[in-house]
This record gives structure tokens, C-alpha cells and sequence, in this order.
């Protein structure tokens, strides 16, 4: 008996000190894995509205949850001067093997103004092709996406891409044209 | 053993990947790319020092029957620990490592040098067979990833080996199959210079 207690005794020692650590360690790492996912949507905002606000873009009214699996949410990018330049969904496309993570602008006008990605864990060398620009560029200055061509040999990565890119058009024209929704 | 043949060994005779070929999963996964590669290794070199100190410092207070639970306990701590602190400062690294940084807990190269090293040496020799099971794990798979880079993508570190196209990358290299086939040709070379200097020991003889 007195062999189980101390069993018992040192893996509670040794679990409760580590839990202890972790938390520690969870304290002081929570800010900067904030800010590090932050930044890179930021990034990603920038290269597809290159005069967007980025300040504007970190506050919460301007961060619309949608509920839906694969458009997440959308962001109302505004520019220096205050005014709505455009919006940019989150999209999750079912890639492959796992979700493809990538923002799409769309101006007001519900023209795509750019695609960038977020995280890609698609084969690399075949499903990684969706990042070339020869694919993306394809997108830009689209209101459909029906004649965008998907890529030979990365068809799943391409395509979750591509719906993705029309979720957002639809619910753009469905909910947000004209732009007076959210005034 | 002295301090240098305690390295050493971690390098060249017990090779956690090419001699004792331990934890072959992240080795054939992550090494699409050298960057990959070096990360992962520096990472893992991290782990597995601060494993071995740790469970070696607490070696004579942790009762036999529940070791295991108890070094799965400090190995996973240390893990998360990398995990945040990637996460926090090398984001970019993070996202490339994917899984493979949490599945170092079940790694079992890391196991196998507290059960095998730290929990029956003092802290500094643990220390040293850690830093040479680590320089011998970052060691292997750059070069597993070398080949697969430079074959694969036709890049080394993300710079162009092959400019004007010279040669056309063959992708295989980068996926699965050409992991095993990397794996398994550098194994053949390093069998085959093994048994010939086995050879020659043994005629010297």
C-alpha cells in the first residue's frame, strides 16, 4: 500500500510542476502567437488592397462571423480616408488532405481583386501549385469564377481554391452589394 | 567512455537515423526541404537535451515502475514548450513543421535516451549524448533533404541550384515514394562503406 502512495505521489509532483511550467509558458507566448496570426493576415490584406487600413482591420466591428464551414468570416477593409474599399473572406477550401486557408478580396464594384493564402499543406511540388501566380492571376478582376482553368494534377487543391473564390462572390452579391448593409 | 567518444557516437556509430533507424516518420516527412530540415532538427536537439537533463537530474527520485509515464510526462512538457515558443517567435517554421513538432513526444529516439542514457548517467555525460544524438539527427536528415531539395525542386535553401532550367526538377523527390527511395539508397551507402571497413579491419587482423 505505502508503494502506491508513493507511486502516486511522485507522478502527482512531477504532472503538477509541469502543468505549473506549461502554464507559465502559456502566459508569455499568448501575446506574440496573437500578434504573429495577425500580422500574417495583415500581410495578406495589404498585397491583395494595397491601400487598405490596416488598424481599421483589428477592430472587432469591422470582423463579420459567418456560419458556414468553409467561409468563415469576412473583413471590411476601409482605406486611410475612411471609406469601404472592399472585403476579405477567410475561406477554408477542402484541399486534398486538409483544409486550404486563404483570404480573397473582393472590391465594391464584386470584382476579385486578389487571393492570398494563409496556410497550404497540399503535396508539395503538385497541390503547393495553386500558390504560382499563373493560377491566382487568374482570379483577378473576375466577378465568376467559371472561366477560371484549374490546374492538371493538383485538380482537388485547385478547385477548393476556385469554389472557395465563388462562396465569397455569391455571398457578396447575395448580401453586401451596394454597400449599404453595414452603414 | 570519455566525453568525445560519448559525441561522437551520437554522429557516426549510433546514428539515431541512419544506424539505429529510430522515429522514421518525421524523417521522411519533413524533409522536402532544407530549411524544413534544419528546424526540425533544431527543435528536436532542443528536446532532447532538456529531456535528457531533466529526467537524468531526477533519476534517483522516480520510482521504477511509473519511469515511463514519468519521462512521457517531462519529454511532452518540453514539447509543448517548443511548440508555444515556435509558434510565438518562428511562425512561419510553425506552420511548415506542422504536426511533426507535438510528435516529438512520441518520438522514440527522445524515449529511447531516457530509458537507455539519462536515467543511468549524471547530468553533464546525459547532456553530451543528447547534443551528439541531436548534431547526428540534424546531420542526417539535411542530408536526406539535401538530395530530396536539390533533386526535387531543383533548389538548395530556396536558392535555384539549376538556373536557366538546365535540368527539370523530378517532383517524385519531393513526395512520399521519394523519401523512401532517398532513405533507402543513403542507407545502402552508408551499409556498404560500413561493411568494407569492417572488411578491412578484419584482414588487418
Amino acid at each position: 500500500m505505502k508503494k502506491y502512495v508513493h507511486l502516486t505521489l511522485v507522478l502527482f509532483i512531477i504532472a503538477f510542476l509541469s502543468g505549473f511550467l506549461l502554464g507559465v509558458v502559456n502566459e508569455l507566448t499568448k501575446g506574440p502567437i496573437a500578434e504573429a496570426q495577425a500580422r500574417k493576415l495583415a500581410n495578406g490584406v495589404q498585397n491583395i488592397f494595397k491601400d487598405a487600413n490596416l488598424e481599421a482591420l483589428k477592430d472587432e466591428n469591422n470582423i463579420v462571423k459567418l456560419n458556414d464551414k468553409t467561409l468563415l468570416e469576412y473583413y471590411i477593409v476601409y482605406n486611410n480616408d475612411e471609406e469601404i474599399i472592399g472585403y476579405v473572406f477567410s475561406v477554408d477550401g477542402p484541399g486534398a488532405y486538409k483544409a486550404i486557408q486563404f483570404i480573397v478580396g473582393i472590391d465594391v464594384n464584386g470584382k476579385v481583386r486578389g487571393i492570398s493564402y494563409l496556410n497550404v499543406e497540399e503535396t508539395p511540388g503538385l497541390g503547393t501549385r495553386v500558390k504560382n501566380e499563373d493560377f491566382t492571376n487568374n482570379f483577378i478582376g473576375v466577378d465568376d469564377v467559371s472561366n477560371v482553368d484549374i490546374i492538371s494534377g493538383a485538380t482537388k487543391s485547385s478547385n477548393a481554391v476556385k469554389n472557395g473564390v465563388q462562396r465569397a462572390l455569391d455571398y457578396f452579391n447575395k448580401n453586401l452589394k451596394g454597400g449599404t448593409n453595414n452603414e | 567512455m570519455n566525453n568525445k567518444d560519448n559525441f561522437l557516437k551520437g554522429i557516426f556509430t549510433e546514428n539515431p537515423v541512419f544506424m539505429l533507424v529510430l522515429g522514421m516518420c518525421p524523417v521522411l516527412a519533413i524533409t522536402t526541404s532544407v530549411s524544413n530540415a534544419l528546424g526540425m532538427g533544431v527543435a528536436f536537439t532542443f528536446v532532447l537535451i532538456m529531456s535528457n537533463v531533466i529526467i537524468s537530474l531526477i533519476r534517483k527520485f522516480i520510482p521504477n515502475d511509473v519511469r515511463i509515464p514519468a519521462y512521457i510526462v517531462v519529454i511532452a512538457t518540453v514539447v509543448t514548450i517548443v511548440d508555444l515558443f515556435m509558434q510565438a517567435y518562428a511562425y512561419s517554421l510553425y506552420e511548415s513543421l506542422g504536426i511533426f513538432i507535438p510528435l516529438i513526444v512520441v518520438n522514440c529516439i527522445v524515449l529511447g535516451r531516457a530509458e537507455a542514457f539519462a536515467s543511468k548517467n549524471g547530468v553533464f555525460a546525459s547532456f553530451i549524448d543528447a547534443l551528439g544524438m541531436g548534431v547526428g539527427y540534424t546531420l542526417a536528415i539535411t542530408l536526406i533533404s539535401t538530395v530530396r531539395e536539390v533533386l526535387g525542386s531543383g533548389t538548395f535553401l530556396g536558392i535555384d541550384v539549376f538556373p536557366f532550367d538546365l535540368v527539370q526538377p523530378a517532383s517524385i523527390f519531393v513526395i512520399a515514394p521519394g523519401a523512401f527511395i532517398t532513405l533507402g539508397i543513403l542507407l545502402a551507402i552508408i551499409n556498404a562503406i560500413r561493411f568494407k571497413r569492417a572488411k578491412k579491419a578484419q584482414a588487418k587482423e
